[in-house]
């Protein structure tokens, strides 16, 4: 039996339904319960439904063996496992953003707010900028509005939320969509299993 | 001897260090507390987690060992052929600051390795991962491969760290946007994985003659792994690659059922010695404890339980050296809580103080 790890929300019904399409449906998922563990139909499939930034976690730690993550968490979290294939959905970039005119003052550190703090790292590491880290969980957009940081690094999907708030793009960092992410173990020793799923998903 | 009344994990340790002083390694005792200099030098070796220090009464800045591996080698006379075998813990703060202490049981095989040394090395760490007694599968791969098709796309050093990345996880669409119709051969190769006849006549196809000595190696060492019997869970990946800056050639992994991480890690390490300045060759591995603690959880329950209330200490001594000379594991209580499990339960009698 395969077991996946589906990240909870929008991204999660949506993969759900990808898994149904290719032969892997799972009557109690769609029923109104507090269930936490679900079984496909036939027995070989079962779901867990988790927090999106836990995806990665239960599969590296083999409490799943594949599961459904976006790469944004995972440029963020570097997990340790295979990730073997790009789902195409769920497409956003992380990219940094400020209130509209904003200027830079290059002689001190630049404040950043954001939920991804490696990725804000690794980005102005890259680039020789000395950046003051403001970890945040929500609404990040709120940092630069209320004066608390510069800019902030967040992902962007259409970028309705930053124009209503006059604010903008002003560098993309990395694109982000779903990945279907495996344990290592679980891949080398049911690599064809595995591999039967990815084909499948790609060919939809 | 006992050697099963002792914990699994203690067995499993006990008959791999009895394997390899069979094929000839010596026992080699490492120090626990070391010069930070070598390792300071050597940081990357590590990884992610960072060296747990200390300083000395002298002011000296010191490691709590943090490798074996990197230890032996360090302290190597130059150009000195040697089998060694090890059991020592070794000591980390992973990225959470957690402190760690992890026990390794491996093998070195150090200084000029033929086709034989390294399927002696390769075959013991099959060996190895059949003495854990579970459902396994061990990876092989070769990085001279991966680095001579690598070469081939001319990637500025980010992109070719970052094409390292993915072929590490097996992410080969991030690879194909990468490297483009230039890397289409390199792709088709880090995508070969599966059982070895098939794989190597499958990576020829596509390599030609332009990785031939590092094939050659493979093949030698996969043919004499067949032919003594132990390749039937052997599968090769040519995605399995590691640090450049220490690691070569031959790359293997041992992965088993129901454990999340690798359990056994091995490799030809020639370029840290060549950059510690010690010869030109080894290879070893490891099995990493901590990895397998999944299969080990403590086994309660005892054969025999002797509950003495009054009764003397040599009457009780006298029922108890029974037990065990029967081969059980005995446990003694005045009274009984209910707590303890055991097979058979014994009361003593004040009466049997006659």
């Amino acid at each position: 039996m395969i077991r996946v790890a589906l990240p909870k929300g929008r991204m999660g019904d949506k993969v759900y339904a990808m898994f149904e399409k290719i032969g892997y449906p799972c009557r109690e998922i769609k029923e109104d319960n507090r269930k936490l563990v679900f079984y496909s139909d036939d027995g070989k499939v079962s779901y867990i439904l988790v927090k999106p930034s836990d995806v990665a976690i239960y599969v590296e730690r083999g409490a799943a063996d594949v599961g459904v993550v976006g790469k944004d968490v995972m440029l963020e979290t570097s997990p340790d496992v295979y990730e073997i294939l790009d789902l195409g959905i769920g497409k956003c970039n992380i990219a940094v953003a400020s209130k509209n005119g904003f200027v830079e003052d290059e002689t001190r550190p630049l404040k950043v707010a954001t939920k991804y703090p490696s990725v804000a790292k690794r980005y102005y590491g890259g680039i020789g900028r000395q950046i003051d880290i403001i970890e945040l969980h929500g609404s990040i957009e709120l940092a630069p509005l209320t004066g608390m940081s510069d800019v902030i690094v967040d992902i962007v999907e259409t970028g309705t939320t930053l124009r209503e708030n006059d604010m903008s793009v002003t560098t993309v960092i990395a694109s982000s969509s779903a990945r279907l992410i495996a344990n290592k173990s679980a891949y080398n020793l049911d690599s064809n299993e595995i591999k039967e799923i990815a084909r499948k998903l790609e060919a939809l | 001897m006992d050697y099963m009344v002792l914990d699994k994990d203690d067995r499993l340790r006990f008959s791999a260090l009895a394997l390899f002083k069979k094929y000839g390694y010596d026992r080699y005792r490492t120090a626990k507390f070391e010069s930070y200099e070598v390792y300071r030098r050597n940081k990357d070796y590590i990884g992610d987690e960072s060296i747990v220090t200390f300083t000395s009464a002298e002011g000296k800045l010191m490691a709590l060992r943090p490798d074996v591996t990197l230890g032996i080698v360090n302290n190597l006379t130059e150009g000195v052929r040697k089998k060694l075998c090890y059991d020592e813990n070794v000591f980390r703060r992973d990225k959470r600051g957690e402190y760690r202490e992890i026990r390794q049981t491996g093998v070195e095989n150090i200084g000029a390795l033929d086709a034989y040394a390294e399927y002696e090395t390769v075959s013991l760490a099959v060996m190895t991962m059949e003495l854990i007694g579970e459902e396994y599968v061990l990876t092989v791969g070769h990085m001279d491969v991966v680095e001579a098709l690598l070469n081939e796309v001319e990637l500025c050093e980010a992109d070719r760290a970052k094409a390292l990345e993915y072929i590490v996880a097996k992410a080969t669409h991030e690879l194909k946007k990468l490297v483009g119709e230039k890397g289409e051969t390199l792709i088709e190769l880090v995508s070969i994985e599966g059982e070895w006849q098939t794989a190597l006549e499958k990576a020829k196809k596509i390599i030609g003659k332009k990785a031939d000595k590092a094939m050659t190696e493979l093949t030698s060492l996969m043919t004499a792994l067949e032919k003594s019997g132990l390749a039937s869970r052997v599968k090769l990946d040519f995605s399995l690659i590691s640090d450049y800056r220490y690691y070569n050639g031959i790359v293997f992994r041992g992965f088993v059922r129901t454990l999340p991480y690798a359990v056994l890690l091995g490799g030809r390490y020639d370029n840290m010695m060549k950059r510690l300045g010690k010869g030109d060759s080894a290879l070893g591995f490891a099995l990493d404890f901590d990895a397998l603690a999944g299969l080990y959880e403590k086994e309660t329950g005892y054969d025999a339980l002797v509950i003495y209330g009054n009764a003397s200490a040599e009457t009780v001594a006298k029922k108890v050296d029974e037990l065990v000379k029967q081969g059980k594991r005995v446990y003694t209580a005045q009274s009984y809580d209910g707590k303890i499990k055991a097979n058979e339960k014994i009361i003593l009698s004040e009466a049997q103080n006659d």
